[in-house]
């Protein structure tokens, strides 16, 4: 029930909410990774063992559904995958259908998220 | 904007037509009538008048007939009168029988124009006269040749004797002449008053005609006054038809953007929320330090006026701008405060965006917000075209030459099509699937472009799509935009 050591990626295109979420899960003591694209973190994802991946929907070159379907394509299980979204035209049912553990809204609950992350890993 | 349009639907167009219609055709007929009619009655006046030139033209010949039947007759004549100083019987003798063989002559051409003669009592009483002429001339021929004979037996006291007796048979042909004459004038003036009659009775005509002629004027007229009541009524419709789908497009253009602000504000709201959540975390942890508190209200301060730049720009872009005055606008500000409103939907497309901006500085005469309603149009355009494209881009080209400044917004399509191409600029023509584009939004940026004296155009050299708009330098200072933007 902690996150302390664990690895966390964050994919998001906006720096300032990568940035939140870095000082988030950087307070549990957890190691943080971030990727402005899904493509970039699945570049990170082909390196590191991840435990936990927060990832934004849109994006551009490839966006948050994108990511998880490559990411269920190797893994039906693992990593976690947390979804934040806006205005997404994908239900947020679609989305858990497709393998996510949540999807956030913004603005996000960070305490929320952390309280999720804590209790999948 | 139901309202309006159901009453649009009540309003029964069709019927008014279909009256126009029919006063229109009325008019048009009797229009047709009248006109046949004013032929028809001009047509016979011709034919009078032509009757009226001939029978003129036979009575002077008969006239000049008449006038040589006389100078015939003067001719037989004269022999009996000037064989007194010639003496010479045969050449007088000679004389009456050449006079009276062109008196016959002529005497029987008037007979068979006689004959001719309408008027039976007219034909009879100048045959009775004719006859009586030949007598005159015949018995005044008969006293010559008595005259001829005395001279022959040289008594020239009886022959002077017999020229008082020629006189009067002279007299008797020359009153002939008269009566002739006077039967001319006669029968002249009675067919005159014949033909002049008939013209009377078609005259009578020409009253009914008039009135009937500036009835139909009237009737235009009024027709006319209606046709453009309706004309001004239906242009008026016309034009707040036209004012409505501008406004309408306008709403669809601003939906479409609303869509983009909506991420576009989410963010930041994102960002404060998620600042403001992590300074209690921090509290809670014990670890708030007074460089992350000024760090924290850095960023929320930096992305409180990213909003208010965002709200302030779709004020800019919901009005309308026709009346702005033209100023001087940067031109990397525009392109700016542009991407501001589509961003988003460009970002969300995955499609790549390259400024290319090799005049920074550079300035243009304009109306900033119209100027962001068209790069905004074109832009929202390309993203439409080619975000299914693999490896989609749009690049903004800002390029300077001594009059114009031109943006040039290319993307990785493969150029339009020429066929659509000469229909791009053309109100309500739309390539979009039904519900997805009103045809307006290029006419109405090239419309908008034309007021600034500018240039709207598809760059059909150009391998890749690409939209072109021109617009004159501005060599005013940049100041008189920041004042008049602050006033």
């Amino acid at each position: 029930m902690t996150l302390i050591g664990k690895h966390i990626l964050i994919v998001d295109d906006e720096s300032d909410i990568r940035d939140i979420l870095r000082d988030a899960f950087t307070l549990e003591d957890a190691v943080v990774y971030s990727a402005p694209n899904g493509q970039e973190a699945l570049d990170i994802l082909g390196k590191v063992s991840i435990d936990f991946v927060v990832s934004d929907i849109r994006m551009p070159i490839l966006d948050g559904i994108g990511l998880l379907i490559k990411i269920r394509a190797n893994n039906a299980a693992l990593p976690h995958v947390a979804l934040i979204t806006g205005f997404s035209e994908q239900s947020d049912a679609a989305a858990i259908g497709l393998g996510a553990a949540q999807v956030f809204h913004k603005p996000i609950d960070v305490g929320a998220l952390i309280d999720l992350a804590s209790s999948l890993l | 904007m139901g309202e309006s349009m159901s009453t649009n639907q009540e309003n029964p167009q069709p019927v008014k037509k279909s009256r126009a219609h029919r006063i229109y055709y009325a008019l048009a007929a009797f229009d047709i009538l009248t006109i046949a009619a004013s032929v028809f009655l001009s047509h016979n006046i011709l034919v009078i008048y032509k009757m009226s030139v001939m029978e003129n033209r036979i009575w002077v010949d008969r006239s000049v007939r008449l006038d040589e039947i006389a100078q015939a007759a003067g001719a037989i004549n004269a022999p009996g009168n000037d064989i007194f100083d010639s003496h010479d019987v045969k050449l007088e003798s000679e004389r009456i029988v050449s006079a009276s063989a062109k008196f016959e002559k002529l005497m029987n051409e008037e007979a068979s124009l006689t004959k001719t003669e309408d008027n039976q009592a007219t034909q009879s009483e100048l045959r009775n006269s004719y006859s009586k002429l030949a007598t005159s001339v015949q018995t005044m021929q008969d006293e010559a040749r008595v005259i001829f004979g005395f001279f022959q037996k040289g008594d020239t006291t009886s022959a002077g004797r017999r020229m008082a007796t020629m006189d009067r048979r002279y007299a008797a042909v020359n009153s002939e002449l008269s009566r002739l004459r006077g039967y001319f004038a006669i029968s002249q003036t009675a067919s005159l008053e014949r033909e002049a009659r008939s013209a009377a009775d078609l005259a009578k005509f020409e009253g009914p005609f008039s009135a009937v002629i500036l009835l139909i004027i009237i009737l235009v007229s009024i027709y006319g006054h209606w046709i453009g009541k309706r004309t001004d009524a239906a242009n008026e419709a016309i034009e707040a038809g036209r004012a409505q789908i501008s406004a309408s497009a306008k709403m669809a253009s601003l939906g479409i953007m609303a869509a983009g602000i909506a991420h576009e504000i989410n963010n930041p709201m994102a960002i404060i929320s998620g600042r403001a959540e992590m300074l209690v975390r921090y509290a809670q942890k014990g670890k708030l330090t007074e460089a992350g508190i000024a760090e924290t209200a850095a960023v929320i301060q930096k992305t409180c006026k990213r909003v208010a730049a965002i709200i302030s720009g779709l004020r800019k872009f919901a009005r309308d701008g026709e009346q702005d005055p033209i100023e001087a606008v940067s031109a990397k500000q525009i392109i700016e405060e542009s991407l501001a409103f589509c961003n988003e939907r460009i970002k969300n497309a995955g499609i790549a965006l390259h400024i290319q901006d090799d005049c920074p500085d550079a300035m243009f005469a304009g109306r900033p917000v119209q100027v962001s309603q068209v790069m905004v149009n074109l832009l929202n355009n390309a993203v439409d075209a080619i975000s299914t494209l693999p490896n989609p881009w749009i690049r903004i080209i800002v390029e300077e030459n001594s009059d114009f400044l031109t943006f040039r917004f290319r993307d990785c399509g493969g150029g339009i099509p020429d066929a659509i191409a000469e229909k791009l600029l053309t109100p309500f023509f739309t390539t979009k699937e039904v519900g997805k584009g009103t045809g307006l939004g290029l006419s109405m940026s090239l419309g908008m472009v034309n007021r600034q004296g500018g240039k709207l155009y598809l760059n059909r050299a150009q391998a890749h799509t690409e939209f072109v708009m021109e617009l004159p330098k501005s060599n005013g200072a940049s100041l008189s935009t920041d004042s008049q933007k602050a006033a």
